[in-house]
């Protein structure tokens, strides 16, 4: 059994969050099998209760006590604690830094952060040492994205037969996406712990609103645009079987495909989008496509549906 | 001491497909020339056979750039690999299925049907005098034994290269090795790898199938692609400058990127 732990309410101190906001998206990470989130002192007191079917984890400074902060599952303290509940965390920055894990075997519980660079070195051996010094512990990932490589590292980790990692949504302050972890153990390993991943749609709205950043549209798993295909090749292929081109259906995650009419569409795409609008005329595709091409090129993006109709409505009246 | 290794980069093909994003001739030929002076191995510059453009914009790329070798992407097909040989690229790049979902579910064919077309195809551009690199096209999906049966195939044919892709994005990193291994132990040919991010996972699937031994990573930049994108070439660089030599400073690759920011809306 794996655990993700999501820290992203232990990232989002400098934006304005509700009390209703923490718990939509408590309910939200709920609806995606993600039990157990880490909060940061801050969110945790605008929270004011705890909600039902959530372990909280709760990073504790060098001057707090935990009992000062009740109904929390476990605290982090960033060092060496032998107190039961708190899990020590450890930064490893270098691979071989490892080594120095050593004189800690004994704790019941670590978390050991960065590794940011592992997949540049001898990840497996890595692992292994980890996994030996600390055989009688539990051990949480919390693999950080310096090289890009930390949603790779905590799916390496989880495969390998580690237990726990810690992300966060977007993978917002440096760390694993949450997303992409639950996606990738659903789609490399059939790891489905009563997901509801449509509910990724509500959660890129929740960060927008609460960070007011914008969400990249091609963003894996959670962006608006990982479905849309244009190209001839990838539309033909799509239409066939949307297995050819896609490695999950996009209806997992509350998406769906979408044929864009652009530069690179072929006569299929075009044919496609005509029957969209109850139009099956096959002398008119190939002319259509070469006016489809030429304003693409010539506005340097895909045509909107609106844009799309009017050409087609331009090319009927021309003859 | 750090490995070297090249850099493929596909912006102008790969990333260009990704939907929404379109580049005039000008636009495109503008970006080789930087690309070029960047010190990238080799640009793949596009896919003659699409009529969304003439082909005279690939004739002066490779007029224009004077270090990078110019490639272009074809189907496998006879009459594509004829096209593509008009533009006088450097080499031409043929993708082939090699997993069930792609010959079976999206070609309706079978494997002895591959085999024999892409055999064909580079028949064609190697009498043509063309050098051929071979992709395998859904590696990640594919049936290993008969993607080892064809590279010993077209290792015999005399091509040089092979592009494993991973055209859905569904590698990890480990996996990602494997392939290269089980690739590298059966054949002598170069290894090219080329990521997609579906899973978040393009740079750490490029850094390790090049630590397994591929010898080419495909990037783009800004790791523009189809649907999330491929390996991001700033990115790749960046977290690879200890262990790999790609001949680019990656301080440089910035205003590159800034000029393809220009020229697309939707980046």
């Amino acid at each position: 059994m794996i655990k993700i732990i999501d820290s992203t309410l232990s990232k989002l101190d400098m934006y304005p969050v509700s009390k209703e906001q923490l718990l939509l998206f408590c309910e939200y990470m709920k609806q995606i099998g993600i039990e157990n989130l880490e909060i940061s002192i801050k969110l945790y007191k605008k929270m004011e209760t705890i909600p039902d079917g959530i372990k909280f984890y709760l990073e504790l400074g060098p001057f707090d006590k935990a009992s000062d902060y009740p109904g929390i599952h476990k605290y982090v303290a960033a060092r060496e604690n032998r107190e039961p509940n708190i899990i020590s965390e450890f930064q490893i920055n270098d691979v071989r830094e490892v080594i120095l894990l050593k004189s800690y075997n004994n704790l019941s519980n670590v978390r050991i952060r960065g590794l940011d660079d592992l997949i540049c070195h001898d990840y497996e051996y890595a692992f292994y040492e980890i996994k030996k010094i600390f055989c009688n512990s539990i051990i949480d990932l919390c693999p950080e994205n310096t090289f890009y490589c930390a949603t790779a590292i905590a799916i390496l980790w989880l495969i390998s037969g580690g237990s726990e990692v810690t992300t966060s949504f977007t993978g917002c302050g440096n760390m694993a996406a949450t997303e992409e972890v639950c996606m990738a153990m659903r789609v490399i390993e059939r790891v489905k712990p009563n997901q509801k991943l449509d509910a990724l749609i509500g959660l890129r709205e929740w960060y927008e609103a609460v960070t007011g950043e914008e969400i990249s549209s091609r963003k894996p798993v959670i962006g608006s645009k990982i479905f849309f295909v244009e190209s001839g090749i990838h539309v033909d292929g799509i239409l066939k079987k949307a297995s050819n081109y896609e490695a999950y259906s996009p209806s997992i995650v509350g998406q769906k495909s979408t044929i864009v009419i652009g530069k690179y569409s072929g006569r299929i795409s075009i044919k496609s989008k005509l029957m969209e609008y109850g139009i099956e005329n096959d002398a008119l595709i190939p002319i259509i496509l070469r006016e489809v091409k030429r304003v693409s090129a010539e506005n340097r993006n895909s045509l909107s549906d609106e844009e799309f109709l009017d050409l087609v409505k331009r090319v009927i009246a021309d003859g | 001491m750090v490995e070297k290794k090249r850099i493929v980069d596909t912006t102008l093909r790969d990333g260009e497909q990704s939907a929404g994003i379109a580049l005039t001739e000008k636009d495109k030929i503008e970006l080789a020339i930087l690309l070029d002076e960047l010190g990238v191995y080799e640009i793949e510059a596009g896919i003659p056979i699409m009529q969304t453009e003439s082909q005279d914009y690939i004739t002066e790329i490779k007029k224009v750039c004077k270090f990078s070798k110019i490639s272009v992407w074809s189907r496998m097909n006879p009459m594509d690999v004829k096209q593509a040989m008009l533009c006088k690229p450097d080499i031409i790049h043929i993708g082939a299925p090699v997993s069930y979902v792609q010959i079976y579910g999206k070609l309706k064919k079978n494997k002895t049907w591959v085999q024999k077309v892409l055999s064909e195809c580079i028949d064609i551009a190697i009498a043509g005098g063309i050098e051929v690199t071979v992709g395998f096209e859904d590696a990640s999906r594919s049936d290993e034994g008969f993607m080892i049966n064809t590279a010993l195939m077209i290792e015999k044919l005399g091509v040089k290269t092979v592009r494993v892709a991973d055209t859905v994005g569904i590698l990890t990193p480990h996996r990602a090795a494997e392939l290269v291994k089980k690739l590298h132990s059966q054949v002598e040919l170069n290894i090219e790898f080329h990521a997609h991010n579906d899973l978040g996972m393009a740079i750490a699937n490029s850094i390790a199938s090049a630590r397994a031994g591929a010898e080419y990573i495909d990037c783009t930049l800004l790791g523009i692609g189809e649907r999330t994108g491929n390996c991001d070439l700033y990115k790749f660089l960046y977290a690879t400058e200890r262990i790999f030599d790609c001949g680019i400073d990656k301080r440089k690759v910035e205003a590159v990127e800034n000029v393809l920011r220009k020229k697309c809306i939707n980046i």
